[in-house]
């Protein structure tokens, strides 16, 4: 486990120019804001395209205000069926596979893994720089995708056949879902050369003493992220490769016997759609995990810091995220309990997912009790992390009432499962992200974010996300469908007061984040400067400059002990450093 | 300003609460937005569930909630924190006693999904529900007797069944996946092109239902609606007797 090869060397060698030492850098902290920078960017668009959904469902058919007549000028400024169907497949493609999974794992990931372990940089440096690099014809093939003829892919994220194979089946069922497959495809690829780095790194590059269970929790988390992603990502990769087959070269992987789409006969086909659910859900029931867990390490540290305690029972934290991880490959059924799938097989699932809310709830208990006698300093990125544990705590909570196949027949497919997803991705994984970067924004610039704007930032988003995701549970129970460009008819349409209360607070809670790019930019040109420790943080990335220096150490730490060792009475300051410099 | 973060972090709680008791309970603003009535004997065993659910989750959210309040209020930054790693017997204790509940949870739901879903029923179909782009066909038996012949009645988007009475339908689509969902019967069953599925269901009120396509079908999804008609059996025979008139025999 120590570190092998001649540290000093690497340290000289910094690259020269500034093509190499900042855009094909394989230096890890550049890789990491990269990713940091682009995941940013792109969540902008999601965001906008979840406006978009917004408006329709609120106001149906009626003309938007300002960008409306030169976004749909042939339909008189009108979103129309067809591409309303783009917008909610867009929204959710771009924000789980462009902003969710590579901020987490590539951008916090990349950053924090070699300085929390005590490295100079990952395994793989060069295949690091791959990861990113591949992400860029990824994002290219989307935006083209948004170009081709039918203007996007209009299968949903979950694009599931034979709506999403064959060409007369719906307009963004041509050249776009091939390109959207493709861009796929590649985020897959970028994903599992990440994975790879990251599980070699952590278990070969620790520095002396960084025994497995004196890791911070977000390499933990990190690190079973990396290694579910190794599992499940050839799963879904094989199910893209499959669909693009049916798609191009006539393959019938997915395609059904004799079917009829607008009048094109498919009689030679002998697929089977629930296949591809099967194949999908067997990678994107543990992506959600993928898409949570090192947003849980990361609080965990975080929270540890700011009540200047240890994290109460850190082992019974690590089996727990162990637990989560295993249980998540044995749970993807909960997707398809009124799929046609056996109802034998249903039961099985209902029982499996209602055992993985065990380990989640004890992590909430473990944070809880960590908050509880703790001397606690509301910075912004402690009330992010908080409200993390609130907010974690209701999209779990309406987990367990999905997870029960028979009331789940009546939401599945409605708002509630909206409504899930978004206290799970935003109200947790986001938040926690916005308490991430206000945490380690000092370490990543040298400089630290305006406290008090970061507070209004905090207040306001929590307020206005709450104000819009909550209603949708009610929508939900009321029967009000996703996916669905104008489902009032007869039996919704008292739901449409909702629907704009739901959307004025998606419209403030967009703005608000705002407040969060000012203070981002603000901060980064003229912010307080940082010192080296400025959270008097226990890890091994606060024993370094802020920010590090090519190489991240000047002399590689011992460590001595755990993570977490805040306000022990045997220690002079409230902080014990997990490593000293020999 | 302690007291500020810890009354916003409980208020979202309590607000969960009290918006879901307000629901319930049809008060002012939130009238209808509960679930839809109950029209079928499943979906009063469902919305028991729902019931039983929603009281468990709120007492875990309210005690929850209430703990990181104290925890929040309690802290004080002129005494250092308290120097613990963890305890084994509340680890124990939040391990079982949640264990133990979902248990029960799983055990409790069981039996739902069990009588309807795994146990088909023995009765022939009523009709057949052909989905495709984007509007919902409903076949009953001609003259023979016998679904899927040539002297099939049809009837396009209007199905009609008798109340009280265990209705089978037999699903399959054309084209792509659909999902024949009626919200007041609690019942949702997508229907995948190149299989048959069945659903049964036993109405216990008359009255006009809406059915829905569930499942994301292509631009014109949110179209796809159609009116499921619970009526009385006299009325029944007479609209089967109506459809016997008016379609001769050109099903499929």
């Amino acid at each position: 486990m120590n570190v092998s090869y001649d540290n000093s060397i690497e340290h000289e060698n910094r690259p020269k120019g500034l093509l190499r030492r900042y855009v094909f850098s394989r230096d890890h902290k550049v890789i990491g804001i990269q990713f940091l920078f682009s995941t940013l960017l792109w969540m902008v668009l999601g965001g906008l395209l979840a406006l978009g959904i917004r408006w329709q469902l609120a106001w149906p058919w009626s003309d938007m205000p300002i960008v409306g007549s030169w976004l749909f000028a042939e339909q008189g400024g009108q979103i129309t069926p067809e591409f309303y169907t783009v917008l909610f497949t867009m929204h959710g493609t771009i924000m789980i596979f462009f902003v969710v999974i590579p901020i987490l794992s590539g951008a916090f990931g990349n950053y924090l893994i070699p300085l929390m372990i005590g490295a100079r940089d990952m395994a793989f440096p060069t295949l690091n720089m791959l990861s990113y690099w591949l992400m860029w014809p990824a994002f290219a093939l989307m935006v083209l995708a948004f170009l081709a003829p039918g203007h996007g892919p209009a299968a949903g994220w979950t694009a599931y056949p034979p709506l999403s194979v064959i060409y007369e089946a719906a307009p963004g069922s041509h050249g776009a879902q091939t390109l959207w497959l493709l861009s796929l495809l590649l985020v897959g690829i970028s994903s599992m050369l990440g994975a790879i780095n990251y599980i070699t790194t952590i278990f070969q590059m620790r520095a002396p003493g960084l025994t497995l269970f004196r890791m911070p929790m977000t390499i933990w988390t990190l690190l079973v992220t990396a290694i579910l992603q190794a599992f499940t990502l050839p799963v879904l990769t094989v199910a893209l490769v499959m669909q693009l087959a049916d798609r191009l070269v006539g393959t019938s992987f997915f395609i059904p016997v004799s079917i009829a789409v607008n009048s094109n006969d498919y009689s030679g086909a002998w697929g089977q759609p629930l296949l591809w659910q099967h194949l999908f859900w067997f990678y994107s029931h543990p992506a959600v995990y993928i898409m949570i867990l090192p947003a849980m390490g990361m609080v965990s540290d975080i929270i540890c810091c700011f009540a200047r305690k240890p994290l109460f029972g850190y082992r019974p934290m690590v089996y727990s995220v162990m637990a989560i991880a295993v249980l998540s490959f044995v749970v993807w059924g909960h997707h398809m309990f009124v799929s046609g799938m056996s109802p034998y097989l249903g039961m099985a699932f209902m029982i499996s997912t209602t055992l993985i809310a065990l380990p989640s709830g004890v992590k909430v208990f473990n944070w809880l009790a960590t908050l509880w006698g703790g001397q606690i300093h509301f910075t912004t990125s402690m009330l992010f992390c908080i409200s993390f544990i609130v907010m974690f705590v209701i999209g779990g909570l309406s987990g367990v009432m999905l997870a029960s196949s028979s009331v789940d027949e009546h939401l599945h497919d409605t708002h509630y499962i909206v409504a899930h997803f978004h206290y799970v991705l935003f109200a947790g994984t986001i938040m926690a992200v916005f308490g991430c970067i206000y945490f380690w924004f000092p370490k990543m610039f040298g400089r630290h974010m305006h406290e008090l704007l970061g507070k209004v930032h905090f207040v306001l988003t929590f307020v206005s996300l709450n104000c819009t995701f909550f209603p949708m549970h009610l929508l939900g129970h009321s029967g009000f469908l996703r996916r669905t460009a104008d489902p009032y008819g007869e039996a919704f349409a008292h739901l449409q007061p909702l629907n704009q209360f739901i959307t004025y607070s998606a419209l403030v809670m967009g703005a608000v984040q705002v407040l969060f790019l000012i203070n981002f930019v603000f901060s980064l040109c003229w912010g307080r400067r940082a010192t080296e420790n400025p959270w008097r943080a226990c890890t091994l990335e606060w024993m370094t400059s802020s920010p590090p220096p090519h190489g991240n150490f000047v002399a590689i730490p011992n460590v001595i002990c755990g993570p977490h060792e805040y306000s022990d009475p045997e220690c002079e300051h409230d902080f014990r450093p997990q490593g000293v410099v020999a | 300003m302690k007291w500020f973060w810890a009354v916003l972090f409980l208020s979202m709680p309590v607000a969960a609460v009290v918006i879901y008791v307000g629901s319930a309970f049809n008060v002012g603003p939130l009238e209808s937005t509960w679930m839809p009535p109950a029209m079928s004997e499943h979906a009063h065993q469902i919305d028991h569930l729902f019931n039983v659910f929603n009281l468990i989750l709120a007492v875990v959210l309210g005690v929850t909630g209430v703990i990181l309040f104290i925890a929040l209020l309690r802290t004080d930054l002129n005494k250092p924190a308290k120097f613990v790693r963890g305890h084994v017997g509340l680890e124990l204790g939040w391990t079982l006693v949640p264990a133990g509940v979902l248990v029960f949870l799983a055990m409790y739901q069981a039996n739902t999904w069990r009588t309807n879903k795994m146990e088909r029923p023995v009765e022939t179909p009523v009709a057949r529900v052909i989905a495709r782009q984007f509007e919902w066909d409903f076949y009953y038996p001609g003259p023979d007797g016998l679904l899927a012949t040539a002297d099939d009645l049809y009837s396009i988007n209007r199905l009609v069944v008798p109340v009280n009475r265990q209705v089978v339908l037999e699903l399959s689509s054309d084209d792509v996946i659909h999902s024949f969902s009626v919200p007041k019967l609690r019942l949702k069953q997508d229907i995948v092109p190149g299989t048959v599925h069945r659903v049964w269901f036993r109405p216990t009120q008359i009255g006009d239902l809406e059915i829905v396509c569930a499942e994301l079908c292509g631009w014109g999804h949110y179209n796809m609606r159609a009116t499921l008609s619970i009526v009385s059996p006299d009325e029944y025979e007479r609209w089967i007797g109506e459809l016997r008139a008016t379609t001769s025999g050109e099903g499929q």
